[in-house]
């Protein structure tokens, strides 16, 4: 089975084509440039260069959140679009899950943080298997770094560009207790979005196309002062 | 500073004198309710930054941001329609904050708690038909450049 | 040719099927007004959220209501922009995205020639050339319309829109959401001779509206009590017509002066039940032709879209995957 992933969640965006579990062309983009205009030219070339048609794809699989708004909007009405049209199903991961895949081999706690503003991340914590599956330990949400660092306990890895915002809490960690990743490992890796999300689809945890949004974590300002009225 | 501009003329000079005072990087916050004249001061900064007389400052509500180039480009936002700072950092607008333009934002008061603080902070009243006061505030350097702009109406004298 | 069009510049979620550039075959349109109303306007991320939230409802339902299915569309049309950026993108990169998996061109347009567009959706069509009044909660422009894209501005608004003037007005008195629809009933039982408000910029077809707004402020400011439930009717017809006036008058000095005796007044202040009922009783007193769309093509849509998409299809325009939308998009650098 064809699958095609694509990740706008964050400030980088990816696409990876794949055959069963084989990666056969990967797109990585860290540009100034908006997803809308990056993606779906690389969509495009990778289904080209590979010999196929958009009829061959058999899952799409996108990062469904957190991440930026706008980001996650551009990926969700692609791949609707793209669902919608040719009749595959849709798959969605979160973008914290697929970052931790980066840490595959390390045998402590996975921390991936992702720059949430406002002195803010979006986090959750990850066990990974022998088999480089990021297992949950503890759920995804938005807090202040000082928030999450006293729930990461023993030997933890974190990565993701959310590394900065927590910079000083992780530093005043035990010696020794803390690991990091090298730079080109600190963003989501849509193969590791089409892996996860084909794992899903077998376990039949498909989209909703008419209905499903983006798991943003936060509800919009608005709404929020809303709510807080008396 | 405080200033009392006697009419729609008068706003626009004053507004033209600051615009001849800002640099790239200054972020104006404009604050006052409705018809107290914020778009009107806008229009006399673009002049003095060097906007075209011929290019049109309208209202950005509806858009949110108006861009002009200019001496130095003019990025024109009006949060009036957000609910807030996060409202703005969703959007990715406070990047506009870091561009090297100047800019002048109005209904400032909602999103005050991320305007940095070099902001040069106007406050805008409605006294009577014709009537606006000014109240500005700001860093040190950027008053003394104003004070010294404005310290004389000319011909044309406020108070 | 059948094409799809699909709009999502502000706050409605909007797609249409068009065949031939003249027959609509479905026109559907998810409004977010309801939703807005407690917020007392838009608030650009709740419409981005929307926008996702049904963007496929909306597309699957204009789909059935032509009795067609996706296979048969010819070509996709969306809109570009101007508007909120967020929102824009969500009908772009679906369009993008459905045009790619169905191996067809699509083409990104200008909601304002859309607007212009939808002249050709009303009972009159124009014909080229003609004045088009394009005038909503952002714009209030005037065009001379020679062709498709080949549209020139001849007046513009200086400061606030003409739909901004009711917004703002109906937020200073109080009297609810979206301030256009509210002004327009209220003012129905109203003498919109009972109070006199400015009209500005007289001998030009530039348009202002601070004047007014303004005008408004001083003239609550002035009252002792906050007017009465009775007095409203009066105070917003005298407003609203003061708007109207101004409008109607520019656009037949217009036609006057490029020498083309046809209007289009196109875009959500259109529907205004009184600027309606001006221009075709001015316009008649002048021996100009009015074309106006119904009300549903006046506030945004996808049909109109698709229209200026049909032009550009059959032209053979295709646009890039690597499309992006813009806020501010002015007709005349098409």
């Amino acid at each position: 089975m064809i699958t095609l992933a694509i990740d706008t969640a964050t400030k980088t965006a990816g696409v990876a084509l794949l055959r069963d579990e084989r990666v056969l062309a990967e797109y990585f983009f860290n540009l100034p440039l908006n997803h809308s205009e990056t993606v779906l030219p690389a969509v495009n070339q990778a289904l080209a260069l590979a010999g196929l048609g958009i009829g061959d794809v058999g899952l799409f699989a996108l990062t469904v959140g957190p991440g930026s708004f706008t980001g996650l909007r551009i990926g969700a009405s692609t791949v609707k679009g793209l669902a919608f049209a040719t009749g595959a199903p849709a798959v969605g991961v979160s973008t914290l899950e697929a970052l931790a895949c980066n840490a595959a081999g390390f045998a402590g706690l996975v921390c991936p943080l992702i720059d949430a503003r406002k002195g803010e991340v979006y986090a959750a914590l990850y066990r990974i298997d022998g088999e480089g599956r990021p297992e949950p330990v503890l759920d995804e949400r938005v807090a202040a770094p000082c928030e999450i660092l006293p729930l990461v306990e023993g030997n933890a890895l974190f990565l993701g560009d959310g590394l900065a915002a927590a910079a000083r809490l992780i530093a005043e960690r035990p010696r020794g207790l803390s690991h990091f990743l090298a730079p080109n490992q600190q963003s989501v890796r849509a193969s590791s979005v089409a892996l996860i999300g084909r794992r899903r689809y077998l376990r039949g945890d498909v989209l909703d196309l008419a209905t499903f949004v983006p798991r943003y974590l936060r509800r919009s300002e608005a709404e929020v002062r809303l709510g807080e009225k008396p | 500073m405080k200033l009392i501009s006697d009419s729609r003329e008068q706003t626009l000079e004053i507004g033209r004198r600051i615009g001849n005072a800002l640099a790239p990087g200054d972020i104006v916050a404009l604050i006052g309710e409705l018809g107290s004249g914020k778009t009107c001061l806008t229009q006399g900064m673009a002049k003095g930054l060097g906007v075209a007389e011929n290019v049109p400052v309208v209202s950005p509500t509806f858009t949110l941001v108006n861009e002009y180039p200019g001496r130095v480009p003019l990025v024109h936002l009006d949060v009036y329609r957000l609910s807030g700072p996060r409202d703005l950092e969703d959007m990715g607008y406070e990047e506009y904050f870091y561009g090297g333009g100047v800019v002048v934002i109005e209904w400032a008061e909602k999103i005050r708690r991320i305007l940095p603080e070099r902001t040069l902070v106007i406050r805008m009243a409605y006294l009577d038909e014709n009537t606006r006061e000014l109240i500005i505030e700001g860093p040190p350097g950027t008053m003394a450049e104003l004070e010294k702009r404005l310290e004389s109406g000319g011909s044309n004298s406020w108070r | 040719m059948l094409v799809l069009g699909i709009e999502s510049s502000c706050d409605e979620t909007a797609a249409a099927v068009l065949q031939d550039g003249r027959k609509l075959l479905s026109n559907v349109i998810a409004s977010q007004i309801r939703i807005h109303e407690k917020y007392g306007g838009v608030v650009p991320e709740i419409a981005s959220r929307k926008h996702v939230e049904v963007i496929v409802p909306v597309i699957r339902e204009a789909l059935e209501k032509a009795g067609v299915t996706l296979d048969v569309i010819d070509g996709v049309a969306v809109t570009r922009g101007p508007g909120l950026v967020g929102s824009l993108l969500v009908g772009l990169s679906m369009a993008k995205a459905l045009a790619l998996a169905r191996n067809i061109p699509f083409v990104g347009v200008n909601h304002l020639e859309g607007h212009v567009a939808s002249a050709f959706l009303a009972e009159e069509k124009p014909s080229f050339p003609f004045i088009a009044l394009v005038v909503s909660g952002g714009h209030t422009n005037i065009y001379v319309v020679q062709d498709f894209d080949r549209m020139g501005l001849v007046g513009q608004t200086r400061d606030d829109a003409a739909g901004e003037a009711f917004d703002k007005a109906a937020k200073l008195l109080d009297i609810g959401y979206p301030g256009g629809v509210v002004i327009d009933r209220l003012a129905k039982s109203g003498n919109p001779g009972a109070l006199s408000f400015p009209r500005s910029m007289k001998d030009s077809l530039e348009f202002s509206f601070s004047g007014v707004k303004t005008a408004l402020l001083t003239y609550m400011k002035k009252r002792e009590s906050p007017p009465s439930a009775r007095e409203m009717p009066d105070i917003v017809a005298s407003y609203q017509e003061a708007i109207v006036d101004v409008l109607v008058e520019k656009t037949l000095r217009a036609a006057e002066i490029h020498a083309i005796p046809q209007v289009a007044v196109v875009g959500g202040v259109a529907a205004n039940s009184r600027l309606r009922a001006r221009f075709q009783e001015d316009a008649g007193k002048k021996g100009v032709r009015v074309c106006i769309p119904p009300p549903v093509f006046c506030t945004d849509n996808a049909a109109m879209i698709a229209v200026v998409g049909h032009h550009a299809l059959t032209r053979g325009r295709k646009d890039p995957f690597d499309l992006n939308a813009l806020s501010r998009w002015p007709l005349d650098t098409l």
